[in-house]
């Protein structure tokens, strides 16, 4: 009975070796492909910093410019393009929106910017540019373009986890006061995931070419 | 008698030709050039525009911007912009000096010409006269058009 278990033992063990090792391989050029495919689709050459983990954005509430409820549920479902800033802004935000303005044109980005694709300027100057301002202003550069705005702490509610930063000077004699802001694109995928940041000097050449390799790395995987 | 009349004559004419030597010497070689003067159409509803260019000091001596000032615009300012703690910061100066010989560029991101309040909306092709003041007393009256930016070409 002994003699018989260890023959036994004898013929199985070669076969239960040969099985792990097999399994071992395929479990190796399984996981070697898994890498090999998910380092390739990496977008290389980015200028945008493309976030290792996309970040989900939480609730937020605010107004669009025709003071319609601006919240989470309007990042999703299509790429949003975020700038912040004030509409007193003589150079930064001007330039940004050009920018945004000249992506928008891009021939190439031209089937998602029909059907997923939002241009929105923020405002975190509530004080001074209300919503119908606020309107005359972003869709000067493009009437499809989106300007958003709230309360203080409302806007905070969406800097913050965006980390965007703002703040305001003091007063001049004359009452004016200028904003110092981040002069960062937030870039949203249509799951409401923050992905990518594009930093200044913004162009639209640059920001198009990554905003195609950016899609198609979060369309593939 | 036809001597003296030809003598007058010319005295007169060299009078006249150094009266009138003195303005052309000032408004064909100031002491500050200006160039590739850049006013960008803004929409109209916007409060500021802003002006970019590039001031060469031709003398020989360090010139002194101490105001701007155009009846185009309530006020005219210099600023600078820089990043300060992450942030885009803009600042008002009190004053730009330029020394001799050097060229300073007011561009985006950098220093620029900041016109405030329009007193009417200026669009494409609309002229923009803005008026430099030297701390020197002297005054340099430069004009350039709203021009339509399609891109971000107004870099340098």
């Amino acid at each position: 009975m002994t003699d018989n278990n260890q023959v036994t033992d004898r013929k199985i063990k070669p076969f239960l070796l040969l099985a792990i090792a097999a399994i071992s391989i395929l479990l190796g050029i399984w996981v070697s492909n898994f890498n090999i495919k998910t380092t390739a689709t990496v977008p290389k050459n980015l200028e945008a910093t493309l976030l290792e983990r996309s970040k989900p954005v939480t609730s937020f509430s605010l107004v669009d410019h025709d003071n319609n409820e601006f919240n989470l549920q309007s990042l999703k479902g299509n790429w949003s393009f975020l700038f912040f800033g004030f509409t007193n802004c003589p150079d930064v935000c001007p330039l940004a929106l050009q920018v945004m303005r000249s992506v928008w044109k891009t021939p190439a980005l031209q089937k998602s910017i029909a059907t997923n694709t939002k241009m929105i300027f923020v405002s975190v100057d509530p004080d001074r540019d209300k919503p119908e301002h606020l309107k005359s202003y972003v869709q000067y550069y493009n009437p499809e373009f989106i300007g958003v705005t709230g309360k203080q702490d409302q806007i905070d509610e969406l800097t913050s986890q965006l980390g965007i930063l703002y703040g305001f000077d003091d007063p001049n004699e004359n009452g004016d006061y200028n904003v110092s802001h981040s002069g960062q694109i937030i870039l949203i995928d249509p799951q409401a995931n923050m992905r990518a940041v594009f930093s200044p000097p913004l162009t639209p050449q640059s920001i198009s070419k990554d905003f195609i390799a950016i899609q198609k790395f979060v369309e593939d995987n | 008698m036809i001597n003296k009349l030809i003598l007058s004559l010319c005295f007169t004419l060299l009078l006249f030709n150094s009266g009138y030597a003195e303005p052309i010497h000032k408004t064909g070689y100031p002491t500050l050039n200006f160039s590739k003067i850049v006013v960008p159409e803004a929409p109209p509803v916007a409060s500021v525009m802003v002006a970019y260019m590039d001031i060469a000091n031709m003398s020989n001596q360090k010139q002194t911007i101490s105001s701007v000032s155009s009846e185009q615009f309530k006020r005219v300012e210099i600023h600078s912009m820089s990043m300060k703690n992450d942030m885009m910061t803009m600042e008002r100066l009190t004053s730009l000096s330029i020394n001799p010989g050097q060229t300073i560029a007011l561009e985006s991101n950098g220093l620029h010409v900041m016109l405030i309040k329009p007193k009417k909306t200026l669009t494409k092709g609309d002229k923009v006269e803005l008026t430099f003041k030297l701390s020197s007393g002297e005054q340099i009256t430069v004009s350039s058009y709203v021009k339509l930016i399609n891109n971000n070409d107004h870099h340098h």
